[in-house]
């Protein structure tokens, strides 16, 4: 039976109900709730975020549920992102962040992880202003906060 | 990115390294903030309760080795003596409040073996007679070689800090060869590998440890004077390491060179020529992992360090000549994180151990007086973000800073020193500046976690709430406020005389004064890197000892003057 999701902007999704439920919270309320008929209001996420979060869970709707053993694997890489995830990431970084706050709230965690690898591959090798000039931060350390800085760092300089 | 939710942030941290997370944290305060929360926040929901783990039951600390970690930010295996099996030392916790990132022990502990005869010193010296020279380097080296015939317990260890960069670096430049820090990793995850002893068969790897430490009681029958030949007879000693069977490859091939060079034993010209090659050379060839300890082998607890690195371990009581040796933990600076890796792919930057300028907090023993914050220590309040970007535990040092000035150590070994003739321009800076890494100060500097207390009445309060009425979590709150502030006061005065205690017998003890800081204040005063002082400690163990008495240190200035002397001469023949 397809599963009818409602987005922020009114737009309606319908998708087969093990796509829907590798959301655990879409999964909680059709249990709470009984299936229905009725649209499932999801009024943090977007029609163009839903979107992406639905293509995902159409590809990986045949993936065993995580364990809570493999989520605590010690040896975490965020190199190990699987080239279709790769792929799917390729968005701006608008999009990139959106889809990490769906995945936090739709609780999906095979998709928060890779958003979260995706973010962590970015940092990975950037010096703090290089970090601050991609995700557009502002240095807010005081003058001298900044000197102790730079005075800690200068030996990591090339030499 | 900064408008992550805290939680979702932490995952992302939990996917960098802690090389990456040392850069983070300078991006902003903010981030600052988050890294630094994420860092504990994954030990908390861990349950790990921090600085227990020696109380613990068995069965505690079992399921605290068999924790999986969710964020193995990085991790130091610690090789103890050439060619054992390294201990793997994995990353616990961030102390925001001194500043240190903790590091425990997550595998069992290593039977390391004391050789029962220094013997092996014997053929190093035998064909030197000290009148054949007056050369006071000469003098020095022998004499230092016979002295280790009454050397007490003691083997050298090499640390390597391992995180993901520097493993796909490795990985990347060698791919064909086993990946020693994958091993690593996945025995901690406890995955099996033929290759090394697993966690959980004690036996097996008391077995295999055991015939190593056999093999190694053969090797080390010949270790020093294969050291001493290696250094003074190769001028290029990058390669030459007693720590780490990595580098084995290297040490053999220094010895080798040293062998074809010299063919037997060395002779005071060529002692003088290697001394001279790496006192007057600045060597650039000292690589960010080559950090090397002499580790006392005498049962008991143990500290060692320096102003960026701290550590505690145990070894337990001899049965026969083999010891259990365990790290209770390791703590370090970020700025020791960030050295830990060479040069970052993509990045052009490249890491050293120290800045050639480096210096300890310390070095501020004087001009920082104004400013003690030793009343701030009694706080729990968590330090200014300037502070936790700069050295670890650096309120309990400049406690210690000014109870030295307060008992007038300084001056008193000053004083003596000056009445022989040794004065300022000998040891430039203070001389109790570098004993701040002697193990009483360390052992005082790390015996008391303002935080843990704190943390702990956190989580006691957490539990003891539960459940409970909002009437009777006020009394319950009140009462453990009180029961809780009279113990810290207790702990507070506890602290206070051991501290006083501990300075007290410093100054006994001339400053805890070591051949080391010696060697290291007179490598600044000659314009030279400290950090050359690796490539000398790593050959010669004497360096490191404690001097026992004025009469020694005498000597030993003594002998460290007519190298400075010479050193001139040499300048000017050149």
């Amino acid at each position: 039976m397809p599963i009818t999701l409602l987005s922020l902007d009114d737009v309606q999704f319908k998708v087969d109900k093990e796509v829907a439920e590798r959301s655990i919270l879409i999964k909680n309320m059709i249990e709470d709730v009984g299936e229905s008929d009725a649209p499932i209001p999801l009024p943090n996420v977007s029609s163009s975020v839903l979107k992406k979060v639905i293509e995902y869970c159409e590809h990986h709707r045949n993936d065993p549920v995580q364990t809570q053993d493999e989520t605590d694997d010690p040896r975490k890489r965020s190199n190990d992102i699987e080239e279709w995830d790769m792929k799917f990431m390729m968005v701006d970084q608008e999009m990139l962040f959106e889809i990490i706050l769906a995945a936090n709230y739709l609780d999906i965690k095979p998709l928060l992880d890779v958003g979260c690898k995706t973010v962590a591959n970015i940092i990975k090798g950037k010096t703090p202003e290089e970090i601050r000039k991609v995700f557009n931060i502002v240095n807010d350390f005081t003058p001298e906060e900044e000197a102790q800085i730079k005075k800690e760092n200068e030996w990591a300089e090339d030499r | 990115m900064e408008n992550l939710p805290l939680e979702t942030f932490q995952l992302v941290c939990s996917y960098c390294s802690l090389y990456t997370l040392a850069h983070l944290r300078l991006v902003s305060k903010s981030f600052l903030n988050k890294v630094d929360g994420s860092l504990n926040a994954r030990r908390r929901q861990l349950g790990i309760v921090h600085g227990k783990k020696r109380s613990a039951s068995a069965a505690a600390h079992k399921s605290l080795v068999e924790l999986k970690d969710p964020l193995k930010a990085g991790y130091i295996t610690l090789a103890l003596g050439k060619g054992r099996v390294p201990m793997e030392i994995a990353f616990n916790g961030y102390n925001p409040k001194y500043n240190y990132l903790e590091f425990i022990q997550k595998s069992p502990p290593v039977i390391v073996s004391v050789p029962q005869t220094t013997a092996a010193v014997t053929p190093a010296t035998q064909g030197i007679n000290l009148s054949e020279t007056s050369n006071p380097m000469a003098q020095y080296a022998i004499s230092e070689l016979r002295r280790q015939e009454d050397l007490e317990p003691t083997t050298l260890g090499k640390l390597v800090l391992h995180s993901w960069e520097q493993d796909k670096r490795d990985r990347d430049a060698n791919p064909l060869a086993l990946d020693a820090s994958t091993v690593a990793t996945s025995s901690l995850t406890g995955a099996s590998s033929a290759a090394r002893p697993r966690r959980g068969s004690i036996g097996q790897a008391y077995a295999q440890q055991k015939a190593e430490a056999k093999e190694d009681q053969a090797n080390d029958a010949s270790y020093m004077g294969r050291l001493s030949r290696a250094f003074w007879g190769a001028t290029n000693l990058s390669g030459v390491d007693g720590g780490s069977s990595s580098s084995s490859s290297n040490s053999a091939g220094a010895s080798n060179a040293v062998g074809s060079a010299i063919t037997g034993h060395p002779t005071p010209d060529s002692l003088i020529q290697a001394a001279q090659s790496r006192f007057y050379a600045n060597d650039p060839e000292l690589s960010p992992q080559d950090r090397q300890y002499k580790f006392d082998l005498r049962p008991g607890e143990h500290y060692l360090g320096d102003s960026d690195f701290m550590m505690k371990y145990t070894v337990g009581k001899p049965i026969d000549s083999e010891r259990l040796f365990e790290v209770d933990y390791i703590r370090v600076s970020w700025k020791w994180i960030l050295s830990g890796i060479g040069p970052i792919p993509g990045t052009g930057r490249t890491s050293s151990p120290l800045p050639s300028n480096a210096s300890p907090p310390a070095a501020d023993i004087y001009t920082s007086a104004s400013s003690s914050p030793s009343a701030a220590s009694s706080t729990t309040t968590p330090p200014s973000i300037n502070k936790r970007l700069g050295g670890i535990y650096t309120e309990r040092v400049q406690r210690v800073i000014d109870e030295v000035k307060k008992q007038g150590v300084s001056k008193v070994i000053r004083g003596e020193l000056a009445l022989q003739g040794y004065g300022e321009q000998m040891l430039p800076r203070d001389f109790l500046s570098v004993n701040l890494r002697a193990e009483p100060v360390l052992a005082w500097i790390m015996r008391m976690d303002q935080d843990r207390l704190s943390g702990d009445r956190d989580d006691w309060l957490e539990a003891e709430t539960n459940d409970e009425d909002d009437e009777e979590v006020v009394m319950i709150v009140k009462e453990n406020d009180k029961v809780f502030d009279v113990l810290q006061k207790s702990e507070q005065d506890k602290d206070q005389q051991a501290l006083e205690k501990m300075v007290e017998e410093m100054k006994d003890n001339l400053g805890y004064l070591t051949c080391r800081c010696i060697l290291e204040e007179m490598l600044v005063g000659k314009g030279l890197s400290r950090s050359l002082v690796w490539s000398v400690g790593r050959v010669r163990r004497g360096l490191m000892d404690p001097v026992r008495s004025l009469a020694a240190a005498q000597d030993l200035l003594r002998i460290l003057e007519a190298t400075h002397q010479q050193r001139v001469q040499h300048q000017q023949q050149q």
